[in-house]
């Protein structure tokens, strides 16, 4: 039987197939630690989810402040790379690299689906 | 006869604080070796966890330096103490580098604290050889344990500050916990090197600032341990 670390990174895997110039995508606790990762380099994996989780906590901070609610999602970007992250979950998040050359409507639609298996896993 | 000092917490006693602190060390260095069963989720490379490892168990061994009167184990006492300080400092610095300047840790650093946790112990006997009187050893082995300290915790507050501040969820509280115990590392340190050099501090004050030294070190061990397991379940 699969664990639950192998079922995150296949619903991760899905959505990179499912969504073309993905760079790399993972299943963070809020604390930053991963539950599942696509990335290879070991020492990226770690940045990767301790800033991904950190930017979302400082972001869903602002947002309660100005809105009085919770923050479902963040999305930002730079001059090549885009970052969409969401809520999977009670402790977990959904972080998606993508390149530019994407599809923001249909990369938020995919990453939102995934974070729905992710809950449901 | 009462012993008058020592009823005013005025000279080192082996009472409560040294229970205390053995306790706290040596439940810290257990907890230490739990997580570190759950290294494959907080994969910060195998050097700093043994640098952990390290900063527990030679400070457990310290502690229970306190069990002996004799001049002679103070004085190695104070080794395992200046190791402490080094691999504490060491193992901050290098997740500070990781995480926060995302640097590779080089050869060069790697060596540093191991020809550090060398010279003391040359010092040492190069004292012993050199027939300085075992009392005026166990001073200068004194005196340099609490100035490594006092520069291992400056730079260990230092870095604990700038990963507490870009870190989220319970790894604030694991840094803001390690953070306070190197302030209190200062504070006894500070303390025993001015009451070395001229002016007496009563013990006790000493004992209180070493043992919530303790208390902040288990603490966040257990904040760290805590952590990994619960993930690890959540992902097994």
């Amino acid at each position: 039987m699969a664990t639950k670390a192998e079922l995150y990174l296949f619903a991760l895997s899905e959505l990179e197939n499912s969504t073309g110039d993905i760079i790399s995508t993972a299943i963070v606790t809020h604390d930053g630690l991963i539950m599942a990762c696509t990335r290879s380099d070991i020492k990226q994996k770690e940045i990767f989810a301790a800033y991904g989780a950190a930017t979302f906590k400082r972001a869903g901070e602002t947002m309660e402040e100005i809105s009085g609610e919770n923050i479902d999602m963040l999305l930002y970007e730079s001059k090549n790379h885009m970052v969409v992250t969401v809520r999977a979950g009670e402790p977990a998040l959904l972080i998606a690299l993508t390149g530019k050359n994407v599809q923001m409507g249909l990369v938020i639609m995919n990453v939102q689906k995934t974070a729905q298996k992710i809950k449901e896993i | 006869m009462i012993d008058v000092s020592f009823l005013n917490g005025v000279e080192e006693t082996i009472g409560l604080h040294v229970i205390l602190s053995n306790i706290f060390w040596w439940v810290s260095l257990f907890l230490v070796i739990s997580a570190y069963r759950n290294r494959h989720i907080w994969n910060i490379g195998e050097l700093p966890w043994t640098f952990l490892f390290m900063t527990f168990f030679f400070f457990g061994i310290r502690e229970l330096g306190h069990l002996t009167k004799s001049p002679i184990l103070d004085s190695v006492r104070y080794i395992f103490g200046i190791w402490s300080a080094i691999f504490m400092t060491f193992a901050m610095i290098f997740i500070f580098m990781r995480l926060y300047m995302r640097k590779t840790i080089s050869r060069s650093m790697i060596i540093l604290p191991f020809t550090l946790i060398f010279l003391f112990p040359i010092i040492l006997i190069y004292n012993i050889f050199s027939g300085t009187r075992i009392e005026d050893i166990k001073y200068i082995m004194s005196n340099t344990e609490n100035i490594v300290w006092i520069i291992g915790s400056s730079i260990t507050i230092y870095t604990t500050y700038m990963l507490g501040i870009k870190s989220t969820g319970g790894f604030i509280n694991f840094y803001m916990f390690f953070h306070f115990a190197a302030i209190f590392a200062i504070l006894w340190k500070f303390l025993g090197l001015i009451d070395n050099i001229s002016c007496p501090v009563p013990y006790s004050i000493r004992e209180i600032m070493e043992t919530m030294f303790g208390v902040f070190a288990i603490l966040s061990m257990i904040v760290l341990r805590r952590m990994l397991m619960k993930l690890s379940k959540q992902i097994s």
